[in-house]
């Protein structure tokens, strides 16, 4: 047991950092950074599950909009241009569905991909984010992976496990700046205990949330991914609505890049999906899959 | 950065499990933790930990321990508390008191009280909370005036748990009577058996645990029995107490409840019972996180490390999955649970002692906050 980065892990997380401060353009999708990324890093390498995490949970720590961390959990190889990704149930959206140059479709038996090109993409109205577009598959013109459906999922639900852990570590940080610096009544909104004590609470989420992701990749058992999962929807519905009411009316403001984080886990519980449906994967985990 | 457990680590576990399978009666499984505090059965449990070296493995060598890392302390109270802590109150003798004893003590100090410590037979109590400094500990005013070779003490302790069959108690006093706050507090190691020390039940509505009102009139103790220096008494505590939040890992014991919850799903109907399915699901994750949360602790502590914002954060995570666990079994059993004894009543207590037992969990809020937003003033 040892929660310190290796020097591999810190220097593949330096690699993104450095990717991203050089790349990044605001929180709207740019397919050079996604290449960018798949320049620096490449995915052939011997990189882990664990390792495939922290890249994830990082770009969403920074705020990035990449397709990136979700393409290295998928599969050995990224595609360039972006990989998006629709599954079946329970409505087939793809975030960057309408952005990225290769689109997966994860059906209950297998994956089939294919250059967007050759797809019917409408992209739709939302303000969660990420932009996301409803997809459908070709008819032909599609590469199928047989019998990847399953990995498919669970790499899906880990790297959304793991951008929840990284957009609510942003997302209390950030709320911690604002209540240090907002000054209300004459004082600090810091020295308001009734808010300590939620931001605290927050905190406890975020990080036990962080610490799950990791641990169920390093050890990749399914009942440690269904507990990760489970933990995170319900951080990410907790602290979508309780870090903006801290925040106030700012909260809404785009220029005030709360939004950033906290609309984000709202759109990331919304893609993990019920806390029903996460409950069976822990409750019942032979029948499912 | 790695989640494995080692070979060691693993060997350890599966000999202290079979160890417990082998000594537990089988009604013991069906108790609440803090039920039996020292009866015959949990000193003879200790006693025979303590042969095997599982007792103490964490302290060290010197001691009575084998040097066994933090890890294998973590693993001991994680199978221990999921046994239902059949070491009755002797876990805070081995996770706290041997250590600040270790830390401060003399070396007669370290060979009476270790020793006997680590042999498992004798139990202590702690001489913490008073009417007036209970969250606020730095307040209390119990007073300890030199008198020539002695100290003599008079006040009042209350809350104290244990003390109703403790031969020992971990006692601080005001030695300094000019000081306030943290500064001129010493700590004590006195018999309960001492002249002027009383002991008297308060009533309370637990049931599953006592509460005790330790009273100290004119009690005379020799300067010998002050652990470390005189006034300094403060920081000894603040280590004691960081080992106390984490050092029982009630997450384990909230685990094991809910997979009997689990276990009992099908012959009670609960699977179909609504909200049931997703409730349990966040209650199994409320005691993981919990556990996540503790092993970031200890992993601080394993690289002597300051780890007092990792253990608020655990500590906080463990009073949430108590809570989330208890409200679950309360609202599966029902009116079940108005019976003292029953399962249920024993969850409805614990909730109830969770964000308290250990000290109030809202100063572990506080320190979180804290780290996060500054000293808020």
């Amino acid at each position: 047991m040892d929660f310190d980065l290796d020097a591999d892990q810190r220097a593949l997380l330096d690699q993104v950092d450095a990717v991203v401060a050089a790349k990044a353009s605001g929180g709207t999708y740019d397919a050079q950074l996604d290449d960018a990324l798949r320049d620096a890093i490449d995915p052939a390498q011997s990189l882990d599950l664990l390792d495939r995490i922290l890249i994830t949970e990082r770009l969403a720590e920074l705020g990035t909009a990449t397709t990136f961390g979700t393409a290295l959990l998928v599969g050995a190889e990224v595609p360039p241009g972006g990989l998006a990704v629709a599954t079946a149930a329970p409505r087939g959206l793809a975030r960057y569905g309408g952005q990225a140059a290769t689109l997966a479709f994860v059906s209950d038996v297998d994956v089939v991909l294919a250059p967007t090109g050759s797809c019917r993409v409408e992209e739709i109205r939302s303000g969660f984010g990420y932009p996301y577009a409803r997809i459908e598959a070709p008819e032909s013109d599609g590469t199928a992976l047989p019998g990847a459906a399953a990995s498919w999922r669970a790499a899906l639900t880990l790297a959304r496990s793991a951008e929840v852990a990284g957009n609510a570590a942003s997302a209390v940080a950030r709320t911690a700046e604002h209540l240090r610096e907002r000054v209300q009544f004459g004082r600090p909104l810091a020295t308001f205990q009734a808010l300590r004590h939620r931001l605290a609470d927050a905190a406890v989420s975020a990080e036990a949330t962080r610490w799950l992701v990791r641990e169920a990749a390093y050890t990749g058992s399914p009942r440690d991914l269904a507990i990760a999962a489970s933990y995170a929807h319900q951080t990410a519905a907790a602290l979508g609505p309780e870090l903006v009411q801290m925040g106030g009316a700012r909260s809404f403001a785009r220029e005030f890049g709360l939004h950033v984080y906290t609309m984000r886990l709202e759109a990331l519980r919304l893609e993990l999906g019920a806390p029903d449906r996460l409950a069976a994967a822990i409750n019942f985990p032979s029948e499912y899959s | 950065m790695e989640f494995g457990w080692s070979s060691e680590e693993q060997a350890f576990r599966t000999r202290l499990r079979a160890v417990i399978d082998a000594e537990l009666p089988e009604q013991w499984a069906g108790l609440i933790p803090g039920e039996e505090v020292a009866t015959d059965f949990t000193m003879g449990f200790c006693r025979t930990l303590a042969d095997q070296g599982l007792l103490a493995p964490h302290w060290p060598s010197e001691y009575g321990g084998r040097d066994a890392s933090p890890w294998q302390f973590i693993i001991l109270g994680e199978e221990l508390w999921s046994a239902g802590e059949p070491r009755g109150s002797q876990y805070m003798n081995v996770n706290w008191i041997g250590p600040a004893i270790i830390a401060a003590g003399d070396d007669e100090q370290r060979t009476y009280h270790l020793t006997r410590i680590a042999r498992g037979d004798v139990t202590w109590c702690q001489g913490f909370s008073e009417l007036g400094a209970g969250t606020d500990l730095a307040a209390m005013q119990t007073a300890a005036m030199r008198d020539g070779d002695d100290y003599v003490v008079n006040g009042e302790k209350v809350w104290t748990s244990y003390a109703q069959v403790a031969e020992f108690c971990f006692l601080l006093a005001r030695t300094d009577p000019e000081s306030e706050g943290s500064r001129g507090i010493s700590i004590f190691l006195v018999p309960t058996s001492t002249p002027g020390f009383t002991i008297e039940a308060i009533p309370s509505v637990l049931d599953i645990h006592e509460f005790n009102r330790l009273t100290f009139t004119d009690m005379r103790i020799p300067a010998s029995s002050r652990l470390g220096p005189e006034n300094e008494g403060w920081q000894v505590i603040r280590t004691a107490l960081a080992h106390e939040r984490i050092g029982g890992p009630r997450y384990a014991r909230a685990a094991l409840v809910a997979e009997r919850l689990a276990g009992l799903a099908d012959q009670n109907g609960w699977w179909e019972r609504d909200g049931f399915r997703t409730r349990l699901a966040m209650a199994r994750s409320a005691c993981a996180a919990a556990r996540i949360l503790v092993y970031q602790a200890i992993d601080a502590r394993v690289k002597q490390r300051s780890d007092d914002l990792a253990v608020s954060l655990a500590r906080v995570a463990i009073v949430r999955c108590e809570r989330v666990v208890a409200e679950l079994a309360l609202d599966l059993w029902e009116d079940d649970a108005l019976e003292v004894g029953s399962i249920g009543h024993g969850q409805l207590k614990t909730s109830m002692i969770a964000g308290l037992g250990g000290g109030s969990v809202e100063v572990q809020l506080n320190m979180v906050a804290r780290a996060l937003l500054g000293s808020g003033r």
